[in-house]
C-alpha cells in the first residue's frame, strides 16, 4: 500500500509545479476580489483532483494490469486511491487553515470553512471513485461532471424556485444544526463507495 | 516431478474465442516456449495463469499454490514482464527502486541497480522519454530483483531488434542457471525460442496443439522432400501437414514412421507450427 501511495505522489510530480502557480493566481483572485471562501474552495478542488488525475496516468500505463502481478492485490488498490483521495484533501485542509487564518478572520469561520470544504472534497471522491473505476477514465469523465454538475444545478434552480413558489427556506437556526449530522453522512458515504467500489474491482477483467 | 506451474483443463469463453481444455505443465527449472498465431490464445491464457480474468472452469497453480486463493503468497517470487504494460510515465528507474522496495518484502536493490547498468538504463530520465526496448528492459529488470523463482513473459521480446533481443535472452539463461527458476516465455518469435527453450507448447485456435520438450520435437519431426508419387505411398499417419510445389511436396512427417529410401532433412520449430497451421492435411 506504502508503495502504491509513493508510486501517485511521485508520479504526480509535475501537477505541483502547475498547481503552485495556479494558487498563488487565485490567492491574487481572492486578495482582489476580497473573497476568502472563493481561493479555499480552488485548492479543494484542484487537490482533490490529483486523485482522478493519477487513475488516469496509471490507466494509460495500464499499470493496474502490471501491480497485479506485484504482491498487490486488487483490495489495495482500490483503497490506495481513497487514501490518495484523503491525503491530498488533508493537505488541502491544511492549505486552507493557513490561508484563511492570515486573513485574521474569526477562528470559528477558519475552521467551518476549511472542514465544510475538506468535507466536500471527501464528498466528491466517495461519489466519483466509484463511477471510475466501473467505467474507466474516459467514461468516467462525463459520468464525473454530471456528478458535480447536476446536484449543484438542482441547488441553485432550487434556491431560486422555492421563493417563488411561495415556500420559505427553514429557519437557518435549523439549518446551522443540520451541521452536525454531515461528518456521520460523510462517514456512511465513505463506507458505501468504498465497499461498492471494491465490489466493482474484484469482478473487473484486465 | 515438481511444477512451477501447472495449468489443468482450463477453458474460457468470450464472444466469438474459446480457450479450451488448455494444460499446461512447466517443471522446476526449466524454460517453456509458449507459441502459436496472433490470437490464438496466448495472452489470455497468461491473464488466466495472472488471475487477471476469470475462467470457466479447470485449475491453475503457480509454483505450488492455487491461483485463485493462494497467489498472494508466491507474488514475491512472480516475476511478469507484459508486452503492453508499464510503470506510469513520469517516474524514473530510480524511483522505480524506491516504490518497488515498498511493494516487494523480497526487493533487492542491489541486484536492480547491478541490471539497469547492464541495460544501461538512465537514473534520471523519466519513463515517457524511454524507448519500447528500455521499457522493457526496465520491466525485465524489476521483474528479476526480488527473489524470483517464476517469470512469465508475455511477448517480451517482440517489437525489438535483434540486439536488444539477444541481450535480454542472455539475462533470462542467465536467470535459468539457477535450477530453482523457471520460465514461461510467449512469443510469435521463435528462433528466440528454439535458442532458449526446454519444452516448447503450441496453441492454435485456442486450444493446445502440442507441450512437449523441444529435443524430443526436433527427433521426432522431419520435413520430407519427395515427389508426388513417393508421397502417395506414404502412410497417413506420418503425415502432419504437407505443401505441395514445382519441384513435389514437402511434408512435415514424424521420422520414425516414415520406410525406405527419402530425404529427411531436420525440421525446425518454425517449421513445425507452419504445418501444423498452413499445411494441407491428409486425414
Amino acid at each position: 500500500m506504502r508503495g502504491l501511495l509513493i508510486k501517485d505522489l511521485i508520479n504526480l510530480k509535475k501537477q505541483y509545479r502547475v498547481l503552485l502557480v495556479m494558487f498563488v493566481f487565485y490567492i491574487v483572485v481572492s486578495l482582489t476580489s476580497g473573497d476568502n471562501a472563493f481561493f479555499g474552495g480552488v485548492v479543494s478542488i484542484m487537490m482533490v483532483m490529483l486523485t482522478v488525475t493519477s487513475m488516469s496516468y496509471d490507466e494509460y500505463a495500464k499499470w493496474d494490469k502490471y501491480a497485479l502481478t506485484m504482491p498487490v492485490s486488487r483490495r489495495d488498490l482500490v483503497l490506495s486511491k481513497y487514501l490518495l483521495g484523503l491525503l491530498l484533501s488533508g493537505a488541502a485542509f491544511i492549505i486552507n487553515l493557513l490561508y484563511q487564518a492570515s486573513m485574521e478572520l474569526p477562528y470559528k469561520e477558519v475552521l467551518g470553512i476549511a472542514f465544510s470544504l475538506a468535507g466536500v472534497s471527501i464528498l466528491f471522491i466517495s461519489l466519483v471513485l466509484p463511477f471510475l473505476f466501473k467505467y474507466g477514465m474516459e467514461k468516467g469523465r462525463l459520468i464525473m461532471m454530471m456528478v458535480l454538475f447536476i446536484p449543484t444545478g438542482i441547488i441553485m434552480v432550487g434556491a431560486k424556485m422555492i421563493p417563488k413558489m411561495g415556500l420559505t427556506l427553514p429557519d437557518p437556526d435549523v439549518l446551522n444544526s443540520l451541521v452536525y449530522i454531515l461528518p456521520f453522512v460523510l462517514l456512511i458515504a465513505v463506507a458505501v463507495s468504498i465497499m461498492s467500489s471494491l465490489r466493482i474491482y474484484r469482478n473487473k477483467e484486465f | 516431478m515438481e511444477y512451477a506451474l501447472e495449468v489443468v483443463d482450463v477453458s474460457k469463453k468470450y464472444e466469438g474465442f474459446a480457450l479450451e481444455q488448455v494444460n499446461i505443465k512447466l517443471p522446476r527449472g526449466y524454460i517453456m516456449g509458449f507459441i502459436g498465431e496472433n490470437g490464438a490464445g496466448k495472452t489470455t491464457t497468461i491473464k488466466l495463469i495472472l488471475d487477471l480474468i476469470k475462467r470457466d472452469a479447470g485449475r491453475i497453480s503457480v509454483l505450488g499454490k492455487d491461483n485463485l486463493t493462494e497467489l498472494n503468497q508466491v507474488k514475491e517470487h512472480l516475476g511478469v514482464v507484459m508486452e503492453d504494460s508499464y510503470f506510469p510515465d513520469n517516474l524514473t528507474a530510480v524511483n522505480v527502486n524506491s516504490i518497488c522496495k515498498n511493494i516487494y518484502k523480497t526487493w533487492d536493490e542491489a541486484k536492480y541497480e547491478a541490471l539497469r547498468k547492464q541495460f544501461s538504463l538512465p537514473g534520471g530520465k523519466i519513463i515517457k522519454e524511454y524507448s519500447k526496448g528500455m521499457k522493457m528492459k526496465l520491466s525485465i529488470a524489476a521483474a528479476l530483483s526480488h527473489g524470483t523463482k517464476l517469470l512469465i513473459l508475455d511477448e517480451a521480446t517482440s517489437g525489438l531488434d535483434p540486439i536488444v533481443r539477444e541481450e535480454i535472452l542472455d539475462v533470462f539463461l542467465e536467470f535459468i542457471q539457477d535450477e530453482k527458476n523457471s520460465v514461461l516465455m510467449s512469443s510469435h518469435i521463435i528462433s528466440d525460442l528454439e535458442k532458449a527453450c526446454d519444452y516448447i507448447t503450441f496453441i492454435h485456435q485456442g486450444k493446445i496443439l502440442f507441450s512437449r520438450s523441444k529435443d524430443e520435437l526436433l527427433t521426432d519431426y522431419g520435413v520430407l522432400k519427395c515427389s508426388e508419387e513417393e508421397f502417395a505411398g506414404i502412410d497417413d499417419s506420418a503425415v502432419k501437414g504437407y505443401r505441395k510445389n514445382s519441384f513435389g511436396v514437402e511434408a512435415l512427417v514424424l521420422k520414425d514412421k516414415i520406410r525406405g529410401r527419402v530425404t529427411i532433412d531436420r525440421a525446425s520449430i518454425e517449421d513445425i507450427m507452419l504445418y501444423h497451421i498452413k499445411g494441407a492435411k491428409r486425414q
